[in-house]
């Protein structure tokens, strides 16, 4: 009976302890699993291979140290999932964002170019008029 | 007491291996530091702290965390805080990054529609320089037609000249075409100028002329149409004058050419001396006639014309009546004397046969001439001159034809005759109409009724003869003969085996058809020599026509 109480401390101590570990471990893997779909979607797979490739790692360290109950563990590397995930998923968006700003900086010229030669044109014209005053 | 030190002493390392962590190299926290420190400058100097300032405060936040806990010398934890804070100042910074690419992008997008509306505000331009332009182009326009109206002012009233003159042209032409109008009215018909007519023509077109002097344009031109009018008709009516002059010439020609056929007709009836008085006044009429159509009065032509008709026609009838009368009567007497002459040259002609063989060659014909000629004769006494006439042509014909058939028989009996005196071992016997072929002597043996051979070339000639056209009408009929010797029965039975076997003899060796042949027996009855039996002993084949 001696040993009872003693156990039960134990059982209770570690129980608890790795209980909450455990549910937040699993709770970065989806949060990190969720991020990494969002990063897909915005195609980070092309315009943040390496991010994107980080996070998928760190999120396969997370279940296997899951997997090999280092719980702890795998909440650590999940966070780091998640959080590679969102720089893939701003760095895809901020990489589209640039290639609009390249696109429209071509648009622009395109239309300074238009501009620029509609003046040509009006320059002949004020010609012409100040000929046909004479 | 010592299960307690034991216990505490496990449960101690139980909670070590919960809760501590396995060493880790603080040179490689170091790095980690300087790696999150270096994302968070990089981050600021983007402008981080402005443009995202919730991932950049969250990542001096970490970077604190990491730092206090390297103070408290964990350096687990503070790795941890250290890779994190890297990490957000990552996110900070990308963030960043999209930010300013944003506000680049908008800016990009004002200077676009700036450009935009300076290129519209160029065009806007454009197209009042255009308008300035086309107006001043209209203005220029407007003064070179207001130059154009005052030089059209000062041609107007040569204008207005040329008008006239154009006029007077234009009126001038209907004028003139009446007048020419008019002159080929007259040549048409030269009588219209004394007509009524052509006086208001010439009066119309002299009112035209006047007024066309005067340049009263509009009376002028009603005066021209007037005249032109008036022209026309006159022209019409001098056609329709000229053809009916033509028309009554033709009448009038015909007319009296009518009238000089009749009495062309009147001269060959011997008018003048049936009805002398009509046919003078006939010839009256027809002279007068002709000259009136010369004078070109044809009416009176035609009348005259038709009047010399008149009179030729009773002249006309008159002399076909006496005409008819007179040739009647030469025709009658014509008549009488070719009855005469024929009922005479018919009765010498039969008077003159009468002698002749003809009444007993052709005794049927020359009845019948003489039948036709008696009717010709009573005809005549009757003074039916035509049945005269016929029945004589009767009579003639009837005689012809019996002459005829004489003159051929005698010309068939002669020609058999000198035929059959061709045949040999023969005796030729003539007769009125044929012959007799005699062949006397042995031409056969003594009771035979063979026939000899030496006798073949007499029968087979005789077959020829027989066989040929111009005696296809003849007929044979074969008699055979004896000698008194021996007894009358037994010589008339063997006559007739003999007459019997020449004909068979012709039929089969000389192709003498057996319906033209008969045979008989005559034995002794007919002796032609009382002193000679070889002569007595014969064969007579008597040729003779047809009955």
């Amino acid at each position: 009976m001696k040993w009872i109480i003693p156990l039960l401390l134990l059982i209770i101590t570690v129980g608890c302890n790795g209980t909450h570990v455990q549910q937040l471990a699993i709770d970065t893997m989806n949060n990190a699993r969720v991020s990494i779909d969002s990063a897909e979607k915005v195609g980070a797979r092309d315009d943040a291979a390496a991010e994107m490739k980080s996070a998928e790692d760190m999120l396969n360290n997370a279940e296997n140290s899951f997997q090999s109950g280092n719980v702890e563990r795998a909440y650590r590397h999940g966070l780091r999932a998640f959080l590679h995930a969102r720089i893939a998923t701003e760095k895809a968006l901020a990489v589209r964002q640039e290639s609009q700003v390249l696109e429209a900086q071509a648009g622009l010229e395109l239309q300074q170019q238009a501009t620029e030669n509609v003046l040509n044109n009006l320059e002949k014209l004020r010609k012409e008029r100040d000929a046909q005053k004479k | 007491m010592r299960f307690y030190v034991w216990f505490l002493f496990i449960l101690s390392l139980i909670n070590y291996g919960c809760v501590s962590n396995p060493p880790i190299d603080i040179v490689i926290l170091d790095t980690q530091l300087q790696n999150g420190q270096k994302a968070i400058s990089n981050a600021e100097e983007l402008g981080a702290d402005q443009l995202a300032t919730d991932d950049y405060n969250r990542a001096l936040k970490l970077l604190k965390f990491a730092q206090q806990a390297q103070e408290r010398e964990d350096i687990a934890q503070s790795m941890e805080f250290a890779y994190q804070a890297e990490l957000v100042a990552n996110i900070a910074l990308y963030r960043t990054t999209q930010q300013l690419a944003r506000a680049q992008l908008i800016s990009i997008q004002e200077q676009l529609y700036q450009e935009v509306i300076t290129q519209k505000d160029y065009e806007i331009e454009m197209v009042k320089i255009h308008n300035e332009m086309k107006a001043a182009e209209y203005e220029q326009a407007l003064n070179e037609i207001e130059a154009e109206r005052k030089r059209a002012g000062s041609l107007t009233l040569n204008l207005a000249e040329a008008k006239n003159a154009t006029r007077h042209a234009v009126i001038s032409i209907p004028i003139t075409g009446a007048e020419i109008v008019v002159n080929i009215a007259k040549r048409t018909y030269p009588e219209i100028v004394e007509t009524a007519e052509h006086e208001r023509v010439q009066a119309a077109i002299a009112q035209a002329k006047s007024h066309l002097e005067r340049k009263e344009f509009d009376q002028a031109e009603k005066s021209a149409k007037d005249a032109q009018s008036q022209a026309d008709k006159l022209y019409d009516l001098a056609t329709q004058n000229q053809k009916n002059r033509a028309n009554a010439e033709t009448i009038a020609l015909i007319a009296i050419e009518r009238a000089e056929l009749k009495v062309q007709r009147a001269e060959a009836l011997n008018a003048a001396t049936h009805d002398p008085k009509q046919f003078q006044q006939a010839q009256t009429q027809l002279d007068r006639a002709n000259k009136e159509l010369q004078a070109k009065r044809y009416s009176v032509a035609r009348q005259a014309a038709e009047s010399a008709e008149q009179f030729v026609d009773k002249v006309i009838t008159t002399s076909e009546v006496a005409e008819y009368r007179l040739r009647a009567q030469q025709e009658l007497t014509a008549r009488i004397k070719r009855a005469e002459t024929a009922v005479a040259t018919i009765k010498a002609a039969i008077d003159e046969q009468r002698e002749t063989k003809v009444p007993q060659i052709a005794p049927q014909l020359f009845e019948l001439a003489e039948s036709a000629r008696a009717t010709a004769e009573a005809a005549l006494a009757k003074k039916e001159y035509s049945a005269a006439i016929d029945a004589a042509q009767q009579s003639s014909d009837y005689l012809q034809r019996a002459i005829e058939k004489t003159v051929l028989q005698n010309t068939a009996q002669t020609t058999l005759v000198d035929a059959t005196k061709q045949i040999p071992k023969a005796q030729i016997i003539k007769l009125e109409e044929g012959v007799i072929v005699r062949i006397s002597g042995n031409l056969f043996a003594t009771t035979s009724a063979r026939l000899k051979e030496t006798f073949f070339p007499t029968f087979i000639k005789l077959a020829a003869i027989l066989q040929q056209d111009e005696f296809s009408s003849y007929i044979a009929r074969i008699e055979g003969h004896s000698d008194t010797l021996g007894a009358a029965k037994t010589n008339l039975a063997l006559t007739e085996k003999r007459a019997n076997a020449v004909r068979t003899f012709l039929i089969d060796r000389g192709k003498v058809p057996a319906n033209r042949m008969t045979a008989v027996g005559l034995g002794e009855t007919q002796l032609i020599d009382e002193d000679s039996h070889e002569k007595n002993r014969r064969i007579d084949i008597v040729i003779s026509r047809t009955p």
